[in-house]
């Protein structure tokens, strides 16, 4: 597909705006995201569609999308036409889910090139709609996405019941069917052993975890996924507040963490730190996840100013472009993981030296 | 002992705390690693209906991991007091729990051969899969969606935005479903008149200004029922569908027996008739007879005795 390569090629240069490394308290909150899951009226859901009443689907979306002012840039990408490099970088690029890649039949995803908000059609449900901001900031992202919400609506029939509200496919995202999640970069409370606490305190008010990378993943690079659990009984803003409200107490927590390693620890952080930069520096083949985690302590020290002459943008973007896909569209061919992992390592080279 | 990727799988995701005895104790909250135990609801403490916050694993037992959900408050008292499972206060909690489980299995078993008439999706299917089939299902399990909705988020009924466009309710959609498919067989059956004002009612349920009740609900969907029956009831006299001659007259004697029949009935019933007047009549005769015969007999012994009135007759005078 033509057009459609090119744009995700051009992404491959870009930072996009979840590792833009600004925006509110950025040195400890990467991103902030919403999420609305909605299913078109007259249809089954998705598991019981057929393969004809998918592409109706993905049509009739399409078409509304056409019609709307969703944003001049935005573009429709079929993703059940795309090969396995480009969807596993929209995936690492958080644009599209694991689910999304790996479902059969017409799929599709509504992409702003500025990474800013992106639609899934036939995922979970027929559409799920995300926005997406670099930072602590989850009061403009529901503006955004309530205005997303309501244009589609105007071309769009929702399912909905004014007892069980929006209906979704699995009953944890009914009602609301909102997300709302802030991913937060922790290496301090995880070195003084403290997120334990953590999870305990967050526990008792309905909040969850996650890893990097979503559900069902592992605490890779001290990044912690925190989200609301439920999606029903509560106003949308009710649910963003709780999230909210959480959020500066985290940031507080790991800021103390931080100080008492600089002030108690501080040989000990320095070391972690060098350390880390140098294995960055010199290695001759290194994994994607040896990288995130020496990168984490490395996004420390320059946090604490441990470490000059690299800032937290470029250290965004060496995140990303050392994933597995992104290596390889920047390579500009396939690449086997022994392949990759040399890749890796010369891009960090060449990037911190 | 519990093979390599598992405990790796384990330590990777959990808090991992290490006894004084030597054994692990690993804990989560929550949604933190839901593929281990594949948890797609909240969990229920086990002592208590609150609840769990707690996911303990402990690998102490040889025989395998065990898990514990506690809620806030029992497992303040589990870390607190370092109870195990082996306290009876915590066996007998889920012996009751299974009991309870068991009670309502017999409902369950009904519950879960429900069907959407929409999608087709069972309960049973649901429960398995974890996903619904189609909006409509929503109406359909409602009671049943209830209690599940209620362990999951706190809450049975939505709170917050609801969307301009209120057109598309599942209900109106089932309904149309059924409008639509009984405009089919009217126009079939050629029935115009009627056509045609199923079509006005499909457009008035469209615009929202009409929706079908209960009973007209049911109608249609007897009548789709029996849409899919053999019209009428079938007929044996009906030759088309036999193909054999001697079938023909087997028939024709079947009839014949039929009618001999009828005739016997008739004469049977005329006999019986009959034989009810000509009882009545007897009876008749039997008690003059009996009377008779009674005087007759008074007679003889008037005459065996010698004439002599020493023994009269009460009842002659």
């Amino acid at each position: 597909m033509g057009w459609c390569n090119l744009k995700i090629d051009d992404l491959t240069q870009r930072t996009g705006e979840w590792m833009r490394g600004d925006g509110p308290e950025s040195d400890i909150v990467i991103s902030s995201r919403i999420r609305l899951a909605r299913n078109l009226s007259d249809f089954p859901f998705i598991r019981k569609c057929s393969t004809k009443q998918r592409a109706q689907i993905a049509a009739a979306v399409q078409l509304a999308f056409d019609r709307c002012e969703i944003g001049t840039e935005a573009e429709y990408i079929d993703v059940s036409k795309l090969g396995d490099l480009d969807r596993q970088f929209l995936m690492e690029r958080q644009l599209i889910s694991h689910e999304l890649s790996d479902a059969e039949g017409t799929r599709a995803v509504i992409l702003d090139p500025n990474e800013r908000f992106s639609i899934m059609v036939n995922e979970e449900d027929h559409l799920r709609l995300q926005v997406m901001q670099s930072g602590f900031d989850l009061e403009h992202g529901w503006s955004r996405i309530d205005k997303l919400d309501d244009t589609l609506e105007t071309h769009l029939q929702f399912a909905f019941t004014s007892k069980f509200g929006y209906l979704t496919a699995c009953p944890t995202n009914v009602g609301t069917g909102l997300r709302v999640s802030v991913m937060l970069h922790l290496p301090a409370l995880v070195a003084t052993k403290q997120i334990e606490k953590v999870f305990r305190a967050l526990g008792k008010i309905n909040v969850a975890v996650r890893g990097l990378f979503g559900e069902g993943s592992q605490f890779m690079g001290d990044f912690y996924q925190i989200s609301n659990q439920t999606t029903l009984g509560k106003s949308e803003g009710e649910l963003i507040q709780r999230v909210q409200q959480v959020v500066p107490q985290l940031i507080d927590y790991e800021r103390k963490a931080r100080e008492f390693l600089m002030n108690e620890d501080r040989a000990d952080l320095s070391d972690l730190v060098s350390r880390a930069h140098g294995i960055l520096k010199t290695a001759k083949k290194i994994s994607s996840e040896e990288t995130m985690h020496y990168l984490s302590k490395v996004r420390l020290g320059i946090n604490l100013g441990l470490i000059e002459g690299l800032t937290i943008p470029t250290l965004n973007k060496m995140f990303i472009h050392t994933q597995p896909a992104h290596l390889q569209k920047l390579r500009g061919r396939k690449l086997s993981g022994s392949d990759r992992n040399t890749e890796r390592a010369n891009y960090l080279q060449q990037h911190l030296n | 002992m519990f093979g390599k990727k598992f405990v790796s799988e384990l330590l990777d995701s959990h808090a991992v705390e290490h006894r004084p005895n030597g054994s692990y104790r690993l804990y989560y909250q929550a949604l933190l690693n839901p593929r281990i135990g594949k948890a797609k609801f909240a969990m229920k403490c086990q002592h208590c209906e609150k609840n769990a916050i707690f996911h303990i694993t402990e690998l102490t037992d040889p025989s395998g991991p065990t898990l514990i959900h506690l809620c806030e408050d029992h497992a303040r008292v589990f870390f607190h007091t370092g109870e195990s499972l082996e306290t009876a206060s915590a066996l007998s909690d889920l012996l009751s729990k299974q009991l309870q489980l068991e009670k309502a299995a017999s409902e369950l078993a009904q519950t879960d051969k429900k069907t959407c008439p929409m999608c087709g999706i069972t309960f049973s299917e649901f429960r398995k899969g974890g996903r619904l089939g189609c909006p409509y299902d929503y109406v359909v399990f409602e009671e049943d969606l209830e209690p599940l909705l209620m362990n999951i988020h706190g809450a049975q009924k939505h709170v917050g935005k609801v969307p301009k466009n209120l057109g598309g309710t599942p209900k109106r959609h089932f309904q149309l479903k059924r409008l639509r498919s009984a405009l089919q067989r009217a126009i079939e059956g050629e029935n115009y008149e009627e056509a045609g004002a199923i079509r006005d009612k499909i457009s008035a349920v469209q615009s929202g200004s009409l929706e079908l009740d209960d009973h007209e609900m049911e109608l249609l969907e007897l009548e789709e029922e029996f849409q899919s029956l053999p019209d009428g009831l079938p007929e044996i006299q009906d030759e088309d569908q036999l193909g054999d001659d001697e079938l023909d007259d087997e028939e024709l004697d079947d009839d014949e027996e039929l009618d001999d029949d009828e005739e016997l009935d008739d004469d049977e019933e005329l006999d019986d008739d009959e034989e009810l007047d000509d009882d009545e009549e007897l009876d008749d005769d039997e008690e003059l007879d009996d009377e008779l015969d009674e005087d007759a007999l008074d007679d003889q012994l008037d005459d065996d005795i010698g004439g002599d009135d020493a023994k009269e007759d009460p009842d002659v005078k």
